[in-house]
């Protein structure tokens, strides 16, 4: 076969540079601006916007125990510390863009911290009353690893009869302050610059040259969430039975909210992945495909929120040989999203996963 | 003009004069090495200098690169990190034997080399409970036994070459953390830094180190390729905003010095933070960088560092030198070679290509 006459004509320097765009009709490239555009209006924004509230309220919360402590106002600042997690887990996937700049993603939670690295310096600043980590512009020059939701719920975790300690408490308020901060900065940079390259592809955008592009990379966040809930979140924490499993792994273990991040990352996905009501989505197939993401996902969810009938914690959870199965049971549909969106979403978007562009080669 | 252009196309994509030995059955010999996936299924393949597909072995899971012995005479297909087989094989017959030995807590890194004699073969590795890169050292003669493994002094070692001295090796320590309990996460990126380090064969001994510029810390120096003037070109991925958009080109010269190349922004744009392998020509010249995200090959003058071309090619990475120019392979199963692009539908080209040498 002759180079198509593109390839000829491609000159020295750089006019002729032209991209490899996907082969997409018309119906497929209003589907993926529409999506877009659903995407970012119904999820990304309105999620980093309850971000910056939750970490607000924790802002205020802990504030109130360490001003006036008591159980009540300590317990304020726990559950505000749920609500935390939960607004969190909702932007985990977003590992690009604003979630990458000044490491923000990172920073807000350092996970996985495989040899409790984090850990072990959340515990140093405690033993030793860093007092520049009490103050947030210092505090914000240390490691990641200290400055965000792991770290807060470590400090949490000291608590006494019903109050906290002087140190943990102004550690700790520092650390909410940090992560108001970050949860700003992630809120405005979506809004004023990652939302408009998202929405306006083309051959001057700097990231996005179509809107195939851009849809693709919302759906790869989605799915990355996926498989690592599925194999990390909770392979590595199940492994093969109640006794291998190993809870230590568990992310945001010591707060009980291992399963209820869990459920609320695969819950975030699906409202990126599963559009069966999309308006104007006319096309039978497109809708089915999207149940059938639907349908797997809600079972996975459904599961999880089985195994959290279950009392206790994590380690408890999965020492119970029912409650292991139902979690393991739970990865299964996780699997099947996946293998539909590459075998069958992306196609039928106009899309293709491209072999050679993955990363860390 | 339309003339110059054409001729410079098919000068850089040339069709190479065949050079090693048959494959057995086959009546012409091999040029090129890869691997690629079909029915679902990865090998490693033999290819003639058109382009043609001579033998193949079937490897357990996906590819990477290759590490060939100065002869010819020897190869090994290494997996994809954080993979775990090193087959050796003779690439004339395409017969694979025994996998290299692999310590528990080690992975390959995809890429190896074999010493002047041929007698040794060098791994990169990740020691990945201490969280550092190794180059392991092995017998070729004793079933290549692991007889031990230097420190490349840096977190990733990817890509990594034996000088023309035969004497020592470049190492590119990509800087960015892994470990097989979290496939594919990277868990450094606050703190990851990139070297390019040169060590001593006989010794281990750290000859050389280079670095980038802090501000660009997270630029992972990757994938690398060696001209007869003693300098090593690198490619790099960036691991920053995506907005940002480094140079993703360099040449570490031999007086130690890293020079990044500057591209047209067009073409940097394009890019998309990501360079995936990198070629030269035996005499210089010429330097071949693909970005597979892109889909863009870009074409550099080997002695000035100055842009010559992109080609566009979408999801290519694979590229060797060929005669005076290269050839490039795509995971769409394109095959660029002599100023004509040959299609295998049903193979999915993986990263890297090598050229054997007589």
């Amino acid at each position: 076969m002759r180079l198509p006459s593109i390839f000829l004509l491609i000159g020295l320097g750089v006019v002729g540079v032209t991209p490899a765009l996907a082969d997409t009709t018309s119906a497929q490239a209003v589907l993926q601006e529409r999506l877009v555009e659903t995407i970012l209006s119904e999820t990304i924004l309105p999620d980093h916007a309850v971000l910056v509230v939750a970490t607000a309220e924790q802002q205020r919360t802990m504030r109130a125990a360490c001003g006036t402590p008591s159980p009540e106002t300590l317990s304020d600042a726990q559950a505000a510390f749920r609500d935390l997690v939960a607004a969190f887990s909702r932007v985990e996937m977003y590992r690009f863009g604003p979630g990458r700049q000044d490491n923000r993603l990172a920073r807000l939670n350092f996970w996985p911290d495989r040899r409790g690295l984090g850990m072990r310096q959340v515990r140093r600043i405690l033993e030793e009353q860093d007092q520049t980590a009490t103050d947030p512009t210092t505090l914000r020059g240390k490691s990641v690893a200290v400055q965000g939701l792991s770290a807060l719920e470590q400090v949490l975790a000291e608590a006494a009869d019903g109050v906290m300690p002087d140190y943990a408490c102004r550690y700790g308020t520092a650390i909410t302050d940090v992560t108001h901060e970050t949860a700003e900065a992630l809120l405005i940079g979506w809004r004023d610059s990652q939302a408009e390259l998202l929405r306006h592809p083309g051959p001057e955008n700097p990231l996005y040259r179509d809107q195939g592009e851009a849809v693709k990379a919302l759906l790869k966040a989605a799915m990355e969430q996926l498989v690592i809930v599925e194999q990390q979140k909770l392979g590595r924490v199940l492994r093969d039975g109640p006794a291998s499993a190993n809870p230590l792994s568990a992310p945001f273990r010591l707060s009980g909210m291992t399963l209820r991040a869990v459920a609320v990352n695969i819950a975030a996905s699906r409202a990126v992945l599963s559009h069966p009501d999309l308006p104007g989505l006319d096309d039978p197939d497109m809708q089915n495909l999207f149940r059938e993401l639907d349908f797997e996902l809600s079972q996975s969810g459904a599961a999880i929120r089985a195994a959290l009938e279950f009392p206790g914690g994590i380690a408890a959870r999965i020492a119970d040989p029912a409650t292991h199965d139902l979690l393991q049971y739970a990865r299964i549909p996780l699997q099947a999203a996946v293998d539909l969106h590459d075998t069958r979403l992306l196609p039928a978007l106009g899309l293709t996963r491209g072999f050679n562009s993955l990363d860390g080669d | 003009m339309e003339t110059d252009r054409r001729t410079l196309l098919l000068s850089l994509f040339c069709t190479a004069l065949p050079v090693g030995r048959a494959v057995a059955g086959a009546s012409v010999v091999p040029t090129f090495l890869t691997t690629g996936r079909r029915d679902g299924r990865f090998h490693a393949m033999a290819l003639s200098g058109t382009g043609h597909i001579l033998g193949e072995f079937p490897l357990p899971d996906r590819g990477h690169g290759f590490a060939v012995s100065r002869d010819g005479r020897r190869a090994v297909a290494f997996a994809r990190r954080p993979g775990r087989f090193a087959i050796p094989f003779d690439p004339a017959t395409m017969r694979p034997s025994a996998p290299l030995p692999l310590p528990a807590n080690r992975h390959f890194y995809g890429h190896g080399l074999f010493s002047a004699d041929g007698e040794r073969l060098l791994t990169s590795q990740n020691d990945f409970d201490a969280g550092r890169g190794v180059l392991a050292v092995h017998d070729v003669r004793r079933d290549h036994r692991r007889i031990g493994e230097f420190a490349t002094h840096g977190i990733g070692p990817h890509e990594c070459l034996l000088s023309d001295d035969g004497r020592s090796a470049v190492i590119a320590n990509g800087g960015i953390l892994t470990h097989p309990d979290y496939p594919r996460r990277k868990l450094n990126l606050d703190s990851m830094r990139s070297t390019l380090v040169r060590l001593d064969l006989a010794s281990g001994d750290l000859l050389a180190r280079a670095s980038l510029p802090p501000a660009l810390y997270q630029l992972s120096m990757r994938h690398l390729a060696a001209t007869p003037d003693g300098a090593t070109w690198f490619c790099c991925q960036h691991e920053g905003v995506a907005t940002e958009q480094p140079p993703l080109i360099g040449r570490w010269d031999r007086n130690g010095e890293i020079r990044l190349i500057d591209l047209p922004a067009a073409v940097t744009r394009l890019m998309r933070n990501y360079a995936g392998s990198i070629a030269a020509t035996p005499d210089g010249r010429r330097i071949a960088v693909t970005s597979p995200r892109g889909g863009i090959i870009v074409v550099l003058d080997g002695r000035s560092g100055a842009f010559l071309e992109s080609i566009s090619l979408p999801d290519t990475c694979g590229i060797a030198p060929s005669g005076d120019g290269f050839m490039a392979t795509a995971g769409t199963g394109t095959v660029l070679l002599g100023g004509k692009t040959d299609a295998h539908p049903d193979i999915a080209w993986d990263n890297h290509m090598v050229t054997l040498k007589p």
